[in-house]
């Protein structure tokens, strides 16, 4: 009767034969080609445990764990590589100096993380073996790749580190450069194929209606959310690696013993900083191409997202992100004592901060949420009483784009604070700059009103695209006329490195702790938007732990994991202060005779 | 050393101050729990009952609700009935149902064969909806389940309640396939 009955309880045996054959297809197909098996229907049975052991957060914490070094040490290779050919292009050594010491932080995270790894593939296989054979199946052939991988990763990382000092000069600073890019090539690859896992779990594909794939291993990989991942982890490790090696320079700093090593450290912090800054604006972009792609997957899975107990971890996201924002401009606003020309500025700042602070207050004032019925009926509606009006999403997109905007602006008064301009048309460069600013934010504020509070869309996000559009021009024509106007512009005076208060680090702590607290959220939501499958509508989960766990719960186990990978990371870090100390003990060692 | 400890601390309020917002700050909601598969006793089936059960399905199981809701992501059901009436009255309606019942049941299971103006997925000029087949993998409502489910919507709209109750032995034959099912 109607084309998709086929796939409903059948109502007769002979009905249930007929399902049964077409559900393996292949089953008439050549020997040669491998049968997989339909999706298994499991039981609370089926899953293994270990008494006192909950296998789920076990996995989940694992996992995470994991995940935060594997972010860390495959985004420092890509900003050691920038930092290196910019020492090889200015020839000054001290960006050498730190991009060895950057990826000096990483050969302990790099072990780390294989061993966590190691460690998520026993739990895998230990409390969820059947999930991990019917995906092991799947993807063997990117497994097995995944595996001989990884030598080959270690091999050149290795041979980068261990190799610095030795290739360097002439053509053999050209073989580590080439090293480095092979590095970051093996690190993605690695990466990639991971997410094809994870990704294959939310949106699968080539799968018939009993779970049984079909496809090749192509197929497998490239899924539906496999390059929106791709795309928004890429971006976010940069950033989030920034934020690690940030800490480690706030870290040094404070303990610094003399004026150099504080100018140093000093230097290290505000480059990290720049980098986790820098990746981070494009981040909220990314965001929405994944969440796009989500709705366009599945509708369901997107109302799921942006919906429900969902909905609110993107106001927590909003405030740990604002919280980002601040600190990060924070620490630009400390970083101007290091100029004489600072002076020049300062007053500007307390206006910044008025924006940024309102911004960021309308950013987190609850939003339309999509709820259920009964959780509607629980909070008594969807909107807040008196802050409905600010919590609509075009309102919060024009916050994001004044939180964008004036945190470039707070970087552009950076950058000139120590500065003369000496070009003749100064004056005029200025004004087009005020200009451009004016005009850009009453446009971003005119779209956010109007299709805010005048147009009747079902969602309201039309006004997002042309908004992110103005920010981006505003961004961009200012970088130019910037770069033009203080083209041979003289420096007031030697920037002094280290002149910095020790508060301004603990911008550099809030950055990295926030971080690594947001990620383990959003890692979460990702894995939690299957609710109760392994993978999406095809294989359900059948343990005890298949039901979402509510936003409390989750932040114990967010803040449990993030104090255990700081703790790991304090670790990584004291050893490589150790590794640079030599102790000479007289006396203990039998006098050699010449 | 004082700076180590002044630095664990300030890390460790700092991941207290997230915690605490998210423990205290915010609304706690229990999401729902996963839906299991509950055993229809059609034995002593009365419609009244066989309606409460598809309303409870409309919220639970059947997460209908997601989108049928007061956000304005799908029509609304609770003039359903009348809004089919419509429909198959309707040159634009190309499908195969002729009564309400079976209107509603197509929709259900086959959702793009009519697609209501204007909620059709992005992009596809309201020839595919975006709404999951209630009978697929994702929903996964069974045939009865479905029944009741319909007779709740024809109820609420205030009219006359045409399904029937399934007998006893399709439910048996359904129960016995969905084991042989298992095997396989
Ligand atoms: C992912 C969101 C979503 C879910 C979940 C969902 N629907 Fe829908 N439904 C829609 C949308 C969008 C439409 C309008 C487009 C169309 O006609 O298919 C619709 C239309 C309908 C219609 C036709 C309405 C009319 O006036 O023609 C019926 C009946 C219906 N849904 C019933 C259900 C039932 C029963 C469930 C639960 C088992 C359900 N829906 C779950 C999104 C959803």
């Amino acid at each position: 009767m109607f084309m998709l009955s086929a796939f409903m309880p059948a109502a007769n045996a002979s009905e249930a034969a007929a399902t049964a054959s077409t559900a393996v297809p292949d089953a008439a197909a050549p020997a040669t080609k491998a049968i997989f098996p339909p999706a298994p229907k499991l039981t609370e049975a089926d899953y293994p445990s270990i008494k006192g052991v909950n296998a789920r957060v076990v996995v989940w914490l694992v996992a995470q764990l994991h995940l935060w070094f594997g972010a860390f040490v495959v985004a420092v290779p890509m900003f050691v590589f920038i930092i290196e050919a910019i020492g090889m292009a200015t020839r000054e050594q001290r960006y050498d100096k730190m991009a060895y010491e950057f990826i000096k932080v990483t050969i302990t995270a790099y072990s780390l993380t294989a061993l966590l790894g190691g460690l998520l593939s026993f739990c895998l296989i230990l409390f969820y073996p059947d999930l991990f054979q019917y995906l092991a199946l799947i993807f063997k052939e990117s497994m097995f790749a995944y595996a001989l991988l990884f030598f080959a990763e270690s091999a050149v990382l290795y041979i980068y580190y261990y190799g610095w000092h030795w290739l360097q000069g002439g053509n053999k600073k050209w073989v580590h450069l080439t090293l480095g890019l092979l590095l970051n090539a093996f690190g993605l690859l690695l990466m990639f194929l991971a997410n094809a896992w994870t990704t294959f779990m939310m949106s699968p594909a080539a799968l018939d209606a009993a779970g049984v794939f079909n496809g090749d291993t192509w197929a497998a990989i490239h899924n539906f959310l496999w390059n929106p991942i791709n795309l928004h982890r890429t971006v976010a490790n940069v950033a989030y690696g920034g934020s690690i090696v940030g800490a480690y320079a706030a870290f040094k700093f404070l303990s610094a013993k003399n004026k150099e090593e504080r100018a140093h450290y000093d230097w290290m912090g505000y480059n990290a900083n720049f980098i986790a800054i820098g990746a981070l604006l494009p981040l909220p972009f990314a965001g929405y191409y994944l969440t796009a792609e989500m709705y366009a997957y599945s509708q369901q899975m997107g109302i799921t997202l942006m919906g429900g107990v969902f909905a609110w971890i993107f106001i927590i996201q909003a405030v740990l992100i604002g919280a980002l924002f601040l600190s990060a401009n924070y620490y630009l606003w400390c970083g101007m004592g290091r100029s004489e020309g600072a002076h020049r500025y300062n007053h500007w700042i307390k206006y910044i901060a008025v924006v940024l602070v309102v911004s960021f207050l309308v950013w987190f004032t609850p939003h339309t949420l999509v709820l259920t019925n009964s959780e509607l009926k629980d909070l008594g509606g969807p909107y807040h009483k008196y802050l409905g009006v600010l919590g609509i999403m075009p309102a919060k997109n024009t916050a994001v784009n004044f939180l964008i905007l004036f945190t470039y602006l707070s970087f552009m008064f950076y950058r000139r604070s120590n500065k003369f301009v000496t070009v003749s048309w100064a004056k005029v460069g200025n004004a087009a700059q005020v200009a451009l600013f004016v005009a850009g934010s009453i446009n971003i504020t005119i779209l956010g009103v109007y299709h805010g509070y005048f147009t009747n869309t079902v969602i309201k996000i039309a006004a997002s695209i042309p908004q992110v559009l103005t920010t981006l021009v505003i961004i961009i024509v200012s970088v130019i006329i910037d770069a033009l106007m203080y083209k041979g512009a003289k420096d007031v005076a030697p920037l002094r490195w280290g002149r910095m208060p020790p508060r301004s680090q603990y911008a550099l702590f809030l950055l990295a702790v926030s971080f690594t607290w947001l990620m383990g959220l959003m890692g979460y939501v990702r894995s939690g938007i299957r609710q109760h499958w392994h993978v999406y509508n095809m294989f359900r989960d059948g343990s005890p732990d298949a039901f979402t766990p509510g936003l409390d719960y989750v932040a114990n186990i967010v803040s449990i994991g993030t104090i255990i990978f700081m703790a790991m990371v304090i670790f990584v870090f004291w050893l490589s202060t150790v590794s640079g100390k030599h102790v000479v003990s007289k006396g203990y060692w039998k006098e050699q005779q010449a | 050393m004082t700076n180590f400890i002044k630095v664990c601390i300030f890390s460790l309020l700092t991941v207290g101050a997230f915690w605490g917002y998210s423990s205290f700050g915010i609304p706690q909601i229990k999401p729902a729990p996963p839906p299991v598969e509950a055993k229809v006793d059609l034995g002593s089936m009365t419609m009244e009952k066989f309606i409460a059960l598809g309303a409870e399905l409309f919220d639970g199981k059947g997460d209908c609700t997601l989108c049928h809701n007061e956000m304005g992501r799908a029509p609304m059901l609770e003039k359903a009935v009348a809004d089919a009436e419509k429909t198959l009255k309707s040159p634009a309606y190309k499908g195969t149902a002729k009564t309400v019942e079976e209107y509603l049941y197509e929709s259900s299971v086959s959702p793009s064969v009519y697609v209501v103006p204007g909620f059709g997925k992005k992009g596809t000029n309201d020839t595919v909806s975006p709404m999951p087949d209630a009978t697929g993998s994702s929903v996964g409502l069974t045939k009865i389940e479905l029944a009741a489910v319909i007779a709740y919507l024809q109820d609420l709209s205030g009219s006359e309640v045409t399904v029937q109750i399934p007998t006893m032995d399709a439910s048996a034959e359904g129960a016995e396939s969905a084991k042989s099912k298992e095997c396989e």
